[in-house]
C-alpha cells in the first residue's frame, strides 16, 4: 500500500521556483532518504510532506487522502527536528506527552506511552530533566521519543544528526537503524547530506538537486548503476573519478576512447547509430587496483599518500594532468613522485555520454 | 572569608572603593533623611537639619498615616491597581511583542515605527483623551478604570522588549508545537510566553514601578471617589491650606516606599538579566 503519493509537486517562492515536478510513491513501511547538496530542495520537500511549508502546484497524499490543505497536526505524522526542538522549559516527561496534552489523551494513557517510549530510548532515568540538563544525544532520543508517543504512520526526520559529533552520529544511526526494526509499520522520510547515513539507513534513496529527482533506487542500485554524473559523483566517498573521453557509436555498440586510457574493452549500448560525441568516464576509486604495466588502464605519477590504517588513499596525476583517485585497501607504501599502474575490471567502468547520462554497459 | 581577606587592596582599588562609597551614601541619603524624619517631631524636622537621629522615636506618625489619613486604604488600592496593570500590561504587551517579532506581515514596520514615536508622548498630553475614553466607558470613578488607563497605553518600550526577544527565539519550537496539535494561542500561552521569562520579569518588574508610582491617572481618576485614591494620590491629603504634615507625609512615604524596595531587592537579578538580554537580542 503506498503510503505517501507525491504527485506533480512543484515549490516556488515568488518568482523562484526551488521544486519542479517531483513525483514519487513512497510504500507502507518503507525507509526513505532525500539526500542531495545544500540547497537542493530535500528539507523543502519534507516540509511540505508536514504542512510546514505550503505546495505551490500538485498534489500530496498520505494513506489515499489528499493533505495539500490538511492542517499539519492532522496528517498523522511527526517531525524530528535538526535542532531538537524540544521545549527548553519543559523536563522530559512533558516534552514526550505534550502532543498527547493537546490531544486531550487519559492521564492513564500519557503515563503509559511516555514509558515505554522512555523504555525503547533509556531515557527512564532523565524524565525529570530539563534539555539543558541532557547531552546532545540525549536530546536528540527525546526528540525521536517525542515522535514515538505520537504513534504517527508517518516519521519524518531532518537532518537529525547533523548536530551530533562523530562518534555519536554513528551511535544515533544505529540506534535510529534499531528504531525502524521495532516499528516495520511506520513509514520513515530522512533527510541528510550525509552519503553514508543514506546508505546505511535506506530501503530506498532519493538522490535530489536542483529542485528534481535524479533517481530513486536501493542504496547499493544507486552506488553501482547511476542514473547520471550527477548520481555518479554524489553517491560513494571518495568520489567516483571522471575522464573525459570520446565516444565513437556504431553497430555494435559504443566505444569510448581517451587517450589516458590504454586498453579499454569495456562496450556500452548504443543510444544512436553512429558518429561520435563527447563523454565522460567514470571510475570509483575502490575499482582501482595495482596492476603490471601490461594490464594496466593507465599509469599516473603519486602526487600525495593518504594512510588511513584501513585503506590507502592515493592521488595520481595522469600523463595529461587529470587528477585520479585510487582508495586501496589496508597500507600501502608509496612514495611521492613514482610511477603507479592501475587497472579495474569492466564491470565498474562507466561511461556518460553528452548530456551525462549513463550508457547501459554490454 | 580567608579569600576575601587575602586580597590585598591595591591604590587604585581603594580609590575606587572609596568613590563608590561616596556615591552610594549620596544616592542613599535622601532615603535615610525620609526615614529618619518620618520618626521626628513636625519642628524637629526642620530644626535639625542633615542631622538623622531622632530625640524620640515618634512611632506615632506611623499610626496617623496608617490609620487617621487612610494609607491602609490607599495601601489597599495600590495594591490592586498595581497587580492589575501588571498582569494586563503584561497580557497585551507580550501578545502584541510576540505578532510583532514572529509574523511578517505587511504595516509591520510602520507599526513599529508608531509605536516608537509614542516613546516621546508624555502622559500629561494625553491625559484628555484617556479621561474621555474610560469615562464613555463609564469607568471614571473605579479601579478598573485606572487599571485600564495605566495598562492600555501603547506600552511601546515592553512589547519591543518581547519582540527582540520572540524574533530571536528559533522558528522550530513553533513548528514543533503545530505538529503536536497546538494552535496560535495554544503554542503562545505554552511554548513561547514561558521561554520569555526574563523579558516578562523585566516588564513586570517596570511596570510595577510605574503603576505603584503614578500620580497623574489616579488623581484624575479619583477627584470624585477619595475612598479608591492610590498611595501617591493619598500623598497630598497631609498637605492642608495653612499647614502641612511633614513628619506624617514622611510615614506615609516610608510606607508607600517600603514595598517597593523590598520588591526591588527579590527581582533586581531579573531585572538587569531581562534589560541586557534585551539589548543584547
Amino acid at each position: 500500500m503506498v503510503a505517501i503519493a507525491i504527485d506533480k509537486v512543484h515549490k516556488r517562492f515568488g518568482s523562484l521556483e526551488v521544486m519542479s515536478d517531483v513525483s514519487l510513491d513512497i510504500p507502507s513501511g518503507e525507509f526513505v532518504v532525500f539526500v542531495g547538496p545544500s540547497g537542493c530542495g530535500k528539507s523543502t520537500l519534507l516540509r511540505m510532506i508536514a504542512g510546514l511549508e505550503p505546495i505551490s502546484e500538485g498534489q500530496i497524499s498520505i494513506g489515499g487522502r489528499v493533505i495539500n490543505n490538511v492542517p499539519a497536526a492532522q496528517r498523522d505524522i511527526a517531525m524530528v527536528f535538526q535542532s531538537y526542538a524540544l521545549y527548553p522549559h519543559m523536563n522530559v516527561y512533558d516534552n514526550l506527552s505534550f502532543s498527547m496534552k493537546i490531544a486531550r489523551k487519559s492521564r492513564a494513557e500519557r503515563d503509559t506511552r511516555v514509558k515505554a517510549a522512555a523504555e525503547m530510548l533509556q531515557l527512564t532515568p532523565y524524565l525529570h530533566r530539563r534539555p539543558r540538563e541532557l547531552s546532545g544525544g540525549q536530546r536528540q532520543r527525546v526528540a525521536i521519543g517525542r515522535a514515538i508517543v505520537r504513534e504517527a504512520s508517518v516519521f519524518l526526520f531532518d537532518e537529525p544528526l547533523s548536530n551530533l559529533d562523530a562518534a555519536l552520529r554513528v551511535a544515533t544511526r544505529v540506534e535510529i537503524a534499531k528504531l525502524k526494526d521495532s516499528l516495520p509499520e511506520t513509514t520513515m522520510i530522512y533527510v541528510t547530506h550525509d552519503q553514508i547515513e543514506a546508505m546505511t539507513l535506506a530501503d530506498r534513496i532519493v538522490v535530489l538537486n536542483a529542485g528534481r529527482v535524479e533517481q530513486v533506487g536501493s542504496p547499493i542500485d544507486l552506488y553501482l548503476e547511476p542514473r547520471n554524473l550527477f548520481v555518479a559523483g554524489f553517491i560513494g566517498s571518495p568520489a567516483m573519478n571522471f575522464l573525459p573521453c570520446e565516444i565513437v557509436f556504431g553497430p555494435e555498440g559504443a566505444q569510448p576512447k581517451t587517450p589516458a586510457i590504454n586498453h579499454l574493452n569495456t562496450r556500452f549500448a548504443s543510444t544512436v547509430h553512429s558518429g561520435t560525441q563527447q563523454g565522460t568516464l567514470g571510475i570509483r576509486p575502490e575499482a582501482l587496483r595495482i596492476s603490471s604495466p601490461e594490464e594496466a588502464l593507465f599509469s599516473g605519477t603519486v602526487d600525495l599518500v593518504e594512510n588511513l590504517g584501513d585503506t590507502t588513499i592515493i592521488y595520481l596525476l595522469l600523463a595529461d594532468g587529470s587528477p585520479v583517485l585510487a582508495k586501496l585497501e589496508g597500507i600501502v607504501s608509496m612514495q611521492k613522485g613514482t610511477t603507479m599502474h592501475v587497472g579495474a575490471a569492466p564491470d565498474n567502468i562507466h561511461c556518460f555520454d553528452s548530456n551525462g547520462q549513463a550508457l547501459t554497459r554490454l | 572569608m580567608t579569600r576575601l581577606m587575602d586580597l590585598k587592596p591595591t591604590p587604585w582599588g581603594t580609590v575606587r572603593f572609596l568613590a563608590l562609597l561616596t556615591l552610594a551614601i549620596i544616592w542613599t541619603y535622601p532615603f535615610v533623611w525620609l526615614v529618619s524624619a518620618s520618626l521626628k517631631g513636625q519642628l524637629e524636622i526642620f530644626s535639625k537639619g542633615l542631622n538623622l537621629i531622632p530625640d524620640e522615636f515618634l512611632w506615632s506618625n506611623y499610626q496617623r498615616a496608617w490609620v487617621n489619613a487612610g494609607f491602609s486604604v490607599y495601601m489597599f488600592n495600590t495594591v490592586l491597581v498595581t497587580a492589575g496593570t501588571v498582569v494586563l500590561v503584561v497580557f497585551h504587551t507580550a501578545l502584541s511583542g510576540y505578532v510583532l517579532g514572529r509574523y511578517d506581515f505587511i504595516g509591520r514596520r510602520v507599526i513599529i515605527g508608531i509605536l516608537a514615536a509614542t516613546l516621546v508622548v508624555p502622559v500629561g498630553v494625553t491625559i484628555i483623551p484617556i479621561v474621555d475614553v474610560v469615562s464613555t466607558l463609564g469607568l471614571i470613578n473605579s479601579r478598573w478604570g485606572i487599571i485600564l488607563a495605566l495598562a492600555g497605553g501603547a506600552q511601546a518600550a515592553a512589547i519591543l522588549l518581547y519582540a527582540g526577544y520572540f524574533r530571536g527565539l528559533p522558528k522550530e519550537l513553533e513548528e514543533s508545537a503545530r505538529l503536536d496539535g497546538a494552535g496560535f494561542f495554544r503554542i503562545f500561552f505554552s511554548v513561547m510566553l514561558p521561554l520569555a521569562g526574563p523579558v516578562t520579569a523585566t516588564v513586570s518588574v517596570l511596570t510595577f514601578l510605574a503603576a505603584w508610582n503614578t500620580f497623574l491617572i489616579p488623581l484624575v481618576f479619583t477627584f470624585g471617589a477619595p475612598e479608591l485614591r492610590t498611595l501617591p494620590v493619598g500623598m497630598l491629603a497631609f498637605v492642608g491650606t495653612n499647614e502641612t504634615d511633614w513628619s506624617g507625609m514622611a510615614a506615609a512615604a516610608t510606607i508607600s516606599l517600603l514595598p517597593v524596595v523590598v520588591f526591588f531587592f527579590f527581582v533586581q537579578r531579573y531585572f538587569v538579566e531581562g534589560v541586557a538580554g534585551a539589548v543584547k537580542a
